[in-house]
Formats: structure tokens, sequence, C-alpha cells
């Protein structure tokens, strides 16, 4: 196991003042906070920030941690407790209130030091009558868009809390191969039964609840269940139609632009979007590109565009310099 | 530890799911003030269709309300605020990939 500088995770001084280990604490939870972290790895960052919280905090825990500190740290080893320390710790994580991870999400160094207490009560527990429902987890996974449309079969790691023979509450990581149905939509949420944490007793299982993020697409941008992308098009397409191959969730299709579309037009593809009982529909949204105009050909082209049309685009906009 | 040779297949159990108030507290483990207090904030709506219902939007939305009350150390009308700021900013940047999008592909 090894030693855990909780100074070190809260980036203060090991003599830093109450107040000094709050405002960091405040400071690396807004910058690691799963729900509006962006950090890649944040909600681990967290759970250690939340942890180190959880002991630094509390004037008697951070005694003893410091007891610990003097004995352990810079072993440059794998640390053990002293001797006798079990008897001393006297300190409970399912007494912890405020901040930090749910119980089973204390690292192995935390669970080792000062989770003994816990672990007799809930032995306690598991030798009478009692029962409890396992606890539900919650965890987010993030799958692309074509594996929301299509449905997928993957390997997901599980982080499953789960009460031992001895009543103690450790982190169990496991793998299992989940099959999400085709059609989910972001921010979906989606449950397995039973896979969340062990129950006491004769009690059932927690759930494990996953939300489910869509990853970005460089083409097509997802809300709810409708999809848009943008089609280019030339002045001459826009002007005298035309007939486009244009992609969508389920390959290609062919796509007749009107005659006289003006740009940012929008075509709706009905059924066309997300999968589903109901599907969404795919907009398209039209951008005319005009070309440069280099050879005196071109040029010539333009002058008699020009001399065609009385059109001045800034008519009616307040902004008419002619 | 791997189970990947079993495939479980998933519940969806999102926008079509609804929770009434007692389920909404059971299932998120806070007391019926908490949960209360939430809504006289506004953080979550009986947004369901007999308007005392409510969505797994909803569900998910005190989750994160309470987990941000509880990590951050700040008051119920600063999680609505936060909250509300978050709903913002998600809008902005949904606008914001659209319009890239669209200058990506027409510099492209």
């Amino acid at each position: 196991m090894e030693f855990v500088d909780y100074y070190k995770v809260m980036d203060v001084a090991e003599d830093a003042s109450a107040e000094k280990i709050k405002h960091s604490y405040r400071k690396l939870a807004r910058k690691y906070h799963p729900d509006v972290s962006k950090e890649a790895n944040g909600e681990e960052q967290f759970k250690k920030v939340a942890e180190a919280y959880q002991v630094l905090k509390d004037p008697e825990r951070r005694k003893k941690y410091d007891e610990l500190r003097q004995y352990g740290a810079g072993s440059g080893r794998g640390f053990s407790p002293p001797p006798g320390w079990h008897s001393q710790a006297g300190f409970d994580p399912g007494d912890f209130s405020g901040t930090g991870p749910e119980p089973g999400e204390f690292s192995d160094f935390f669970e080792e030091l000062f989770g003994q207490r816990a672990h007799s009560q809930r032995s306690h527990h598991a030798e009478s009558n009692y029962a409890a429902r396992g606890q539900d987890v919650h965890s987010r996974l993030e799958i692309t868009l074509h594996d929301a449309f299509n449905g997928v079969s993957l390997p997901v790691g599980i982080n499953r809390p789960t009460i031992h023979s001895d009543g103690s509450i450790r982190s169990k990581n496991r793998t299992v191969n989940i099959k999400i149905p085709k059609g989910v939509v972001n921010g979906q949420t989606i449950r397995l039964r039973g896979q969340g944490g062990s129950a006491i007793g004769d009690a059932p299982a927690g759930n494990l609840y996953i939300e489910l993020t869509i990853a970005d697409s460089n083409m097509f941008h997802l809300h709810d269940r409708d999809v848009t992308t943008t089609l280019l098009l030339t002045p001459w397409e826009a002007a005298l139609g035309a007939n486009i191959v244009v992609p969508t969730l389920a390959g290609k299709v062919n796509l007749t632009i009107p005659p006289n579309t003006a740009n940012g037009h929008k075509l709706r593809m009905k059924g066309r979007g997300m999968s589903g009982e109901s599907p969404g529909d795919q907009y398209v949204v039209l951008t005319i590109v005009a070309p440069s105009v280099d050879t005196e050909a071109q040029k010539q082209l333009y002058r008699d565009m020009s001399e065609l049309w009385s059109f001045n685009p800034r008519e009616n906009t307040g902004n008419r310099n002619d | 530890m791997t189970d990947v040779n079993v495939v479980y297949t998933v519940e969806i159990v999102g926008f079509s799911t609804r929770y009434t108030f007692r389920e909404m507290c059971e299932i998120s483990h806070l007391a019926e003030a908490v949960v209360t207090e939430f809504i006289d904030y506004d953080v979550i709506v009986a947004d369901g269709p007999a308007g005392v219902d409510f969505t797994q939007k909803q569900l998910d939305r005190l989750m994160k309300a309470f987990r941000l009350q509880r990590d951050l150390e700040i008051n119920t009308p600063g999680v609505a605020l936060v909250i509300e700021l978050m709903d913002s900013n998600q809008h902005l940047e949904q606008q914001i990939k659209q319009l890239k999008m669209r200058t990506v592909l027409s510099i492209d």
C-alpha cells in the first residue's frame, strides 16, 4: 500500500491553517468536480481531493494522520500502519458528513487506516438479521454517434462497492460487457439491475445507472433526436437546383435541391435523424459558397451578371449605399 | 475481475420514465425537506404530463444539485444559480458548435 500525502494532494503546507485548507479544497473542487470539470481525469482527482479534505478538515483526524505521516512518509516503499494503530483509530467513514466520496469509494490507504470501526459495525450487522439494499452506483459513459444510432455491445469498467465477510466495504473493479440498444440520445440514463453495491443480508443489490454522453461528430450535430448537417452549394446549384449526395446517419442518400435556394435555407429529411420508435429528422442547412474569380472570362461573367440583375442585397436594410 | 463473456442488456430509464415525489426522495436518498427546497428554488420542476410527477431529467438534475451542494459547500440559492448558469453555458456551447461546424465546412 502506497502512503498518500494528503498535504500534497491538497497543495498545502503541512502547517497550513484550517482556513487555508478549506480555501484550497474549494479551489480544487471547482477545478475537478465531475459535474463541472472539463479535465480528462477530473473525477479521479476529485475523489483524491475530497478524501484528503475529509481527513485534514477535522483537527482530531488531522492530528492522527500527522502522527502516521511522521511514521510512514518518506519510507519510499510500501506503507503499513504501526502496530496497534487500529485500536486507537476510532474513525468511521460512515460518520463523515458533508463532502467526500460515497462509502466504498475511499482509497485502500484510507480504508486501511480509518475504516476499521466502520468495518466492525457492519460486521455486527452482517451477523444479525439486519438487511439493507445495496447502494445505487452512478456512472457516465461516452459513446460515438455511430454507436448510438446502430446500438453497440462494449465492455465497461465498473467500480462496485462490495461488502466483505468482515463487514468492510471495498471497491471492486470489474469489467462487464453491456449491450446498449440503438436510438439512445444524449443524457439518457441506462440501468443495470443488481450491478450496483452489494447488499447486507437478504436485501437486493443496488442498481448501476449509467448516464450516456454522445461524443461530438464533425459532420452531424445532434439535438434530442434530430441531427443537423451543413451542405455547401455552388451559386449555380442554388440557382438552378441540383441532385446532391448527402451523408445521413444510415448512409448516403440523394437530396434534391430546389431551384432558387437561398443561403441558410434548411431542408428537412423526415425520419433520417436518430433511430428509435419515433426517429428524429435530419435538417440540412444550405450554405452557398462563391468561387474565387481569377480569370478574365470569370470576371466578365460577373460583369454580365451585374448588368442582368438590378439586385441589391442591402436594400431595405438601412445600409443601402448606392 | 473480468466478466466480459456475459452480456448485460441494459434497461433504458430515460425520458419516458416518471417518478412521484416520494420516489424521487427514495431513489436519491434525500429527505423530503431537501427535495422540497430544490423544488422551491426551481432547481427541479414537476415536468411530467400530469404536472405532479418528474422525468428522469429532473432526477438527474436533483442528483447533480445535491452533489454540488455537498461537495462545493454552497447553499441552495447558490446551487440554483450554478445549475441555471450551467444550462445557459450548455446552450451557448451548442450554438457555438453549430456555428463552428458551418464555418469550418465553408473554409474547407
